[in-house]
């Protein structure tokens, strides 16, 4: 019925559409991505300090940061649903991959709560590897997948560390991953829809 | 470049769909890879848990060696499939990256895991390994709008929470478990619509 309705460049260049909309539109979501990029990234370099430099026994509170971050997410997220009225595929896909990592995060918290935090980070940095590559195949945007391999490096590299710099590997790794990726697809979005 | 102006909303969303269904069609021979690795997994599994439970065999983890038979065998049915293939849907691509990201990640964590925990590796990584699988099931799940996938999806991420509590001999069943839920059972249920619709 279809097929006949349309060619196969119709339907290439809708599916292009298609991204470059959901590309335009997480542009415009991109302040939760980075919200939750620098968070965490000052979570893991504010623990390398408290822990190396002031001998801080509890470090680890750094990360309650997190809290804010999920009630700034959660009241976004509402608002958002609230506001748009249509939602493409490829951004329904980036939001399920994202409901995926964060359940896959608290999952892999609870293995480590079992198994001690040490050598946590390096399993952290591989899902947020696995984050960034996918989103970037998504969205096709090669800074994302860049991150994502960039990151999958660190975690291999990360393991030979002790936890202390372990913790600045995962910094490096959301800066590669989230936080550079994060704001080219806001500037590079932003200036296009300016244009 | 075609724009939004040229499609109707309701024409969009058919189109939509019609991709999606397109991919549903060729996804179910696909499934068959998830029967192909669902059985393999929970025999290597259910076999492993047997051989060290039961004949206390010292080498009982060499069972898994049968996955590079899987491999080779996945490699050549995947060529031949792309041979046969004319079009790659954009949920073709999805699919294919996220469980190629799937397997970068299992071999990543398997490496991860000996590095950081030494000689008592085996202890926590089939939980971990649970924590994975649900990943891409899910996410093949969502994307392709079948429930059975996604169900197993979150039941891999629950066996995996439950097993933490539970002693590391057993995670083995855990494990064949998962792969029933997650992929055995959408496997069959994607062939038997794969039939439905081919006959």
């Amino acid at each position: 019925m279809l097929k006949q309705d349309f060619s196969a460049e119709d339907s290439l260049l809708l599916i292009q559409s298609m991204i470059n909309n959901a590309k335009e539109n997480i542009s415009g979501q991109t302040f939760n991505f980075l919200l939750w990029g620098w968070a965490a990234f000052a979570a893991c370099v504010g623990q390398f300090v408290l822990k190396v430099y002031f001998e801080y026994d509890h470090h680890y509170l750094v990360w309650l940061i997190t809290i804010p971050c999920i009630i700034v997410n959660i009241f976004l997220s509402r608002k958002d649903k609230k506001n748009s009225k249509v939602k493409t595929y490829v951004y329904t896909s980036m939001s399920y991959l994202w409901t995926g990592m964060g359940i896959s995060f608290f999952v892999l918290s609870m293995i480590f709560v079992k198994l001690g935090w040490f050598n946590c980070y390096p399993f952290f940095i591989l899902f947020y590897g696995l984050g960034a590559f996918v989103s970037g195949r998504f969205l096709e945007f090669t800074p994302f997948v860049v991150g994502g391999i960039v990151s999958w490096c660190l975690a291999i590299v990360a393991v030979w560390f002790s936890f202390d710099y372990q913790a600045l590997f995962a910094a490096a790794a959301l800066l590669f991953s989230h936080i550079i990726p994060g704001h080219l697809l806001r500037k590079t979005y932003s200036v296009s829809s300016i244009q | 470049m075609t724009s939004d102006e040229d499609f109707t909303h309701t024409e969009s969303l058919t189109v939509i769909r019609a991709m999606i269904n397109k991919a549903k069609d060729q996804f179910s021979e696909n499934g068959h890879l998830y029967l192909v690795w669902g059985w393999a997994i929970l025999i290597c599994s259910i076999g492993h848990f047997m051989l060290m439970k039961f004949f206390s065999n010292q080498y009982a983890s060499m069972i898994w060696m049968l996955t590079w038979i899987v491999i080779i065998y996945q490699t050549y049915y995947l060529w031949k499939q792309g041979k046969k293939k004319k079009v790659r849907t954009y949920t073709d691509d999805i699919i294919g990256w996220v469980w190629i990201t799937f397997v970068i990640l299992m071999f990543l964590f398997g490496f991860l895991f000996g590095m950081a925990l030494g000689a008592q590796y085996y202890k926590y990584m089939n939980v971990g390994f649970l924590a994975l699988y649900g990943m891409p099931t899910f996410l093949s799940g969502v994307t392709l709008r079948f429930r059975p996938l996604i169900i197993g999806g979150v039941s891999c991420w629950i066996l995996s929470l439950i097993a933490c509590f539970v002693h590391y001999e057993f995670h083995l069943l855990f494990l064949a478990l998962a792969v029933i839920i997650a992929w055995i059972i959408p496997g069959y249920i994607l062939r038997a619509r794969y039939k439905q619709i081919n006959t």
